[in-house]
């Protein structure tokens, strides 16, 4: 053997090792991943931990699965919630395979599609259950925070700029979406009689509640009449908030106006006492000849005017006819 | 012509070494190929050796054993992902998925129609990677983001949703979503949760909540109206009382004064009549006749004790001329 046949051989052997370990008694189990070890279709061992795994070649299969969550979107299916209201919930699921035998033989040889039709069917039933006996106030809502809205809003009727107090009854609840929605995952995974799937439920999660098609145009109509009675209380709001101001104005101007009128009376009135106390105290002095004094003003000033005929009988004429007088 | 030898055989000689060499570059090339990888700016790899998690590494050009010993998964961790719910996720038309997911239920039992966005940066490859299922992974984000918003919006009221807590209906639901994920464990973290356009389906429902707004408006236009007047007319009402109060005041003082100066006119001549009584009396009572007649004319004059006398006045006939 030369030189270059050593190489070759060795190479060879080299090959042949890297194909031994690629094939044979060696599998790798990825982070992430387990797995699940079969001989001639019979199970016989699981593996979770990753790592470089050992098995009979020839013998022995492996067939991996996930170990990590898997998500599974049911089709949203129409159900009657309490008092016959007609909805769709819309629910998805988080899950991981708990036990890969059962999971396995249980579910045609660990099928997904048949692993989740199992599944779904499972937790319909229990969404539907859950479903059916709540209102619907108690699976949409998850507080009584509208109403703790609405009766702020009562007590503060000033700044009702949003009086949807007038809306459509909004019932108090007591359980909650999230409530229900962990009802449903109690429900769908307690051990019943149903046999186990090997499955761990992580949650059930309610994406969207909406109602069935064939009840919207009723639910529209709702809409309509709700925000028509709306419209009308703001309008009939601001008439009368309106009204109110310009009944206010009334009375201000009333009270302003008869506010102004006695002041000015008050003031006249002391005009005229001061005037009266004036006079009064003047003319005290000489009452006969005030009387005198007046009657001669007042002549002067009336008078003037008047056509006159005179007699002759007036003390100013006691000279007409006599200069002694008569 | 001579013969040539035309049997075909090998080109060329099988030339051992060469053999090898041709191997060795083989298995050197694909040793390179399998051990060599690029991280992006953007991304992390997390290495996995014989499955188990080893190590994480950053950016650039990195080295990994060959042959599958080693693997590699870069993770886009500095990257700000965004998904869009409601509208069209393709260049199509929404479908009718896409339209349905866009459908939610108020709490008070009002159908609205809400495109939105969330945005999540993935802030642990490792449970990114090792929690959650590849399949799992686009499907998990939506459904946890509607289930949060439909949530939030299920427990608001309708006008809370298009106006009055829009702001606060996102930060509830980004908390929501981060609460789940949290429970997961998944290594996300949502960075905004973005409302959009946020409607009533049909158009005569919308016509409705128009009318509202509107009402809502004339409302304060009313008020306003009322307010006005109110502005306009009271200040004008203190300006009239003021006005008054000052005429009497007027008055008064129009009142005192010549109450003062009759009063004082009345002493001054009280005074010069105590010393004369009767001459002033008599030229006060002649000066008072002589002004009230001294410029009329055709005044008459009659004596009573002319018996039989007819006056030549035509009383209620005027004076004649």
């Amino acid at each position: 053997m030369n030189k270059n046949q050593l190489t070759a051989i060795g190479v060879g052997v080299a090959a042949f090792l890297v194909l031994f370990v690629w094939m044979g008694p060696f599998y790798i189990l990825q982070a992430g991943e387990q797995a699940l070890v079969t001989e001639f279709g019979k199970v016989v061992g699981t593996e979770k931990e990753p790592g470089l795994k050992m098995k009979v070649p020839g013998i022995q299969n492996v067939n991996f699965f996930s170990n990590r969550i898997m998500t599974y979107d049911a089709p949203a299916a129409p159900m009657n919630a309490a008092k016959g209201i007609k909805v769709v919930v819309d629910v998805s699921y988080r899950w991981r395979i708990q036990d890969l035998k059962k999971f396995y033989e249980v579910n045609s040889n660990g099928d997904m599609a048949v692993a989740m039709r199992n599944l779904s069917a499972r937790i319909n039933a229990k969404v539907s259950d859950v479903v059916g006996e709540n209102t619907l106030d108690e699976i949409l809502r998850n507080s009584n925070h509208i109403l703790d809205v609405r009766k702020d809003q009562q007590k503060d009727q000033s700044t009702s700029s949003d009086p949807s107090f007038l809306e459509s009854e909004v019932l108090p609840i007591n359980k909650g979406r999230r409530a229900l929605s962990k009802e449903m995952l109690e429900k769908a995974s307690a051990p019943d009689e149903a046999p186990s799937l090997g499955i761990e439920l992580i949650d059930v999660l309610i994406k969207q509640i909406r109602y069935q098609s064939e009840v919207e145009p009723s639910v529209y109509a709702r809409m309509i009449s709700d925000r028509k009675k709306e419209a009308a209380v703001f309008r009939s709001e601001g008439e009368g908030q309106k009204n109110e101001i310009i009944g206010k104005k009334e009375r201000e101007l009333q009270s302003i106006i008869s506010d102004g009128n006695r002041q000015a009376d008050i003031i006249r009135g002391q005009g005229d006492a001061e005037a009266a106390a004036i006079y009064a105290q003047a003319y005290q002095q000489d009452p006969e000849f005030y009387a005198f004094w007046k009657a001669i003003q007042s002549y002067k000033d009336t008078l003037p005017g008047l056509n006159k005929t005179m007699t002759t009988d007036a003390d100013y004429f006691r000279y007409l006819y006599s200069p002694r007088g008569r | 012509m001579s013969e040539r030898n035309v049997t075909p055989g090998f080109p060329f000689r099988i030339n051992v070494k060469m053999a090898i060499l041709v191997a060795a570059a083989a298995l050197l090339g694909l040793t390179a190929f399998t051990s060599v990888y690029i991280v992006d700016a953007t991304e992390e790899a997390v290495i996995l050796t014989l499955g188990k998690v080893s190590r994480t590494e950053g950016p650039g050009l990195r080295f990994k054993a060959p042959f599958g010993i080693e693997e590699n998964f870069n993770v886009p961790t500095k990257r700000n992902i965004a998904v869009n719910f409601g509208t069209a996720r393709g260049n199509n038309m929404p479908t009718l998925d896409e339209k349905t997911e866009s459908m939610m239920l108020t709490g008070d039992k009002n159908i609205i129609e809400v495109l939105w966005s969330i945005q999540y940066t993935i802030v642990d490859a490792k449970k990114w990677l090792f929690n959650l299922d590849p399949s799992a992974r686009e499907a998990t984000i939506r459904d946890i983001a509607q289930t949060a918003l439909n949530q939030v919006v299920g427990d608001s009221g309708v006008f809370e949703v298009f106006a009055d807590r829009r702001k606060e209906v996102q930060a509830e639901t980004l908390k929501l979503m981060d609460e789940i994920f949290a429970r997961y464990d998944v290594g996300i973290k949502v960075n905004t949760v973005q409302l959009g356009n946020v409607a009533v389906p049909r158009s005569d429902v919308q016509d409705a909540f128009s009318d509202v707004l509107r009402a809502g408006q004339e409302r304060i236009q009313r008020i306003n109206e009322g307010q006005e007047l109110f502005n306009k007319e009271i200040p004008n009402a203190k300006g009239q009382a003021l006005q008054k109060i000052q005429e009497a005041e007027g008055y008064k003082a129009e009142r005192v004064n010549r109450a003062k100066g009759e009063a004082a006119r009345f002493l001054a001549v009280l005074g010069e009549y105590r010393k004369s009584p009767e001459v002033t009396r008599t030229r006060l009572y002649f000066e008072m006749v002589d002004s009230v007649f001294k410029d009329q004319k055709n005044v008459d004059l009659v004596d009573k004790k002319l018996e039989g006398f007819l006056p030549l006045k035509n009383l209620g006939a005027g004076v004649p001329r």
